[in-house]
């Protein structure tokens, strides 16, 4: 039987297939699963949420999140896979996320466990129950420091790093660089308002990719 | 031609072609390691093996005796499946568990094409099929917990409901 075979033999029909039919693969059995996560090695290590289905992300997320360092969230996430990332990516180190995706904004609130945002993904409505939120950050369990890594994704990030007078990989000050990108209209004043209380509520590390 | 006699876990002799045998990297290593290269009435065992499938190991090493020595891919990436030759592919028109039987004894014979085609035909049979069709064709057991298949039933229950 195909379950039967041993690991080392199962990971060579792993290295046969494209990643839809390893995860499928992964979907038949847990014992799949963990050949799945073993298969895998390090290759989650950063992953791109955009890249993936909702029910793939589960996959990845609950055979391999133990491996995930990186997480770029462009688009939003829904709330179930942001619990997952909770859940499973215990080695979480950066999470890199688009300025100008509001959204994603809201999602990576919602993933770093400073509020649900269910209904609208209004960013005002986000920042006036923050301050009650974060004072959770100091007894939940699961939080840990994370690095948050801000890029602009469109074809005009060269231009607006080099407006805000930055060099790529240049660590920031935050506030200044926000009201800097704010006041000539980079990033949405909501987005400039979230950055700028998130870091005041939170000990982030900021920087610029 | 030198010969040497490989015998099956089922106590069957094959008197072989000591080139042919010497596809297998384990038989390689004993004949050379245990000094059996030049006796010849040495027995090989091999009691990992059958009769059956190791005249069809062997009836695939007289096949690609003339093969080049496979060199070790680089495992990361993903590897062809669309390459198998016409021959190879009527040699595994078999039965799963004689495919599943040829896959270990490659393994075991330490025989890297025979593994490699193997695997290779194991893949083609799972490639584009959805969990449940995989599930069918190889009879195999949903083992997830109910609690887990709950879980995973929440979690897709937003793209249900669109």
């Amino acid at each position: 039987m195909l379950s039967q075979l041993p690991i080392e033999i199962l990971d060579k029909i792993f290295n046969c297939l494209e990643e839809a039919d390893k995860l499928n693969l992964a979907r038949v059995s847990q014992h799949f699963e963990y050949v799945f996560a073993y298969n895998a090695r390090k290759k989650y290590e950063k992953l791109v949420c955009s890249r993936y289905s909702d029910d793939d992300l589960r996959v990845i997320l609950s055979c391999c999140g133990h491996t995930v360092v990186h997480l770029e969230i462009v688009y939003s996430a829904e709330q179930h896979i942001c619990d997952l990332v909770l859940e499973y990516c215990i080695k979480l180190e950066y999470v890199y996320l688009d300025m100008e995706n509001v959204h994603a904004f809201c999602s990576m609130i919602e993933l770093i466990g400073l509020g649900r945002i269910d209904s609208a993904r209004n960013p005002e409505n986000v920042i006036s129950s923050l301050n009650i939120n974060s004072k959770l950050l100091h007894i939940c369990p699961k939080h840990k420091p994370l690095k948050l890594i801000l890029y602009i994704r469109s074809k005009r990030s060269e231009q607006k790093g080099v407006t805000a007078g930055l060099a790529p990989g240049a660590e920031i000050c935050l506030n200044s660089f926000v009201e800097q990108i704010t006041g000539k209209g980079l990033i949405s004043k909501s987005v400039g308002l979230l950055i700028k209380c998130l870091a005041s509520n939170w000990n982030l590390k900021w920087s610029w990719k | 031609m030198p010969s040497i006699k490989l015998q099956s876990s089922d106590e069957e002799i094959f008197d072989t072609d000591i080139q042919i045998a010497k596809c297998s990297g384990t038989i390689k290593t004993m004949l050379e390691d245990c000094g059996m290269e030049d006796d010849e009435n040495a027995i090989v065992p091999l009691p990992n093996v059958n009769s059956t499938i190791l005249r069809k190991v062997l009836t695939w090493a007289h096949y690609h005796k003339d093969d080049p020595q496979p060199v070790d891919d680089d495992e990361s990436k993903e590897k062809r499946t669309d390459d198998i030759i016409s021959w190879d592919a009527d040699f595994l028109k078999v039965d799963q568990g004689t495919l599943f039987e040829l896959i270990l004894a490659a393994n075991y014979l330490d025989i890297k094409g025979l593994l490699e085609l193997t695997c290779k035909t194991v893949a083609n049979m799972i490639k584009g099929k959805t969990p449940e069709e995989i599930r069918k064709t190889f009879n195999i057991k949903k083992d997830f917990s109910p609690a887990e298949e709950e879980q995973v039933r929440k979690e897709n229950e937003w793209c249900e409901e669109k």
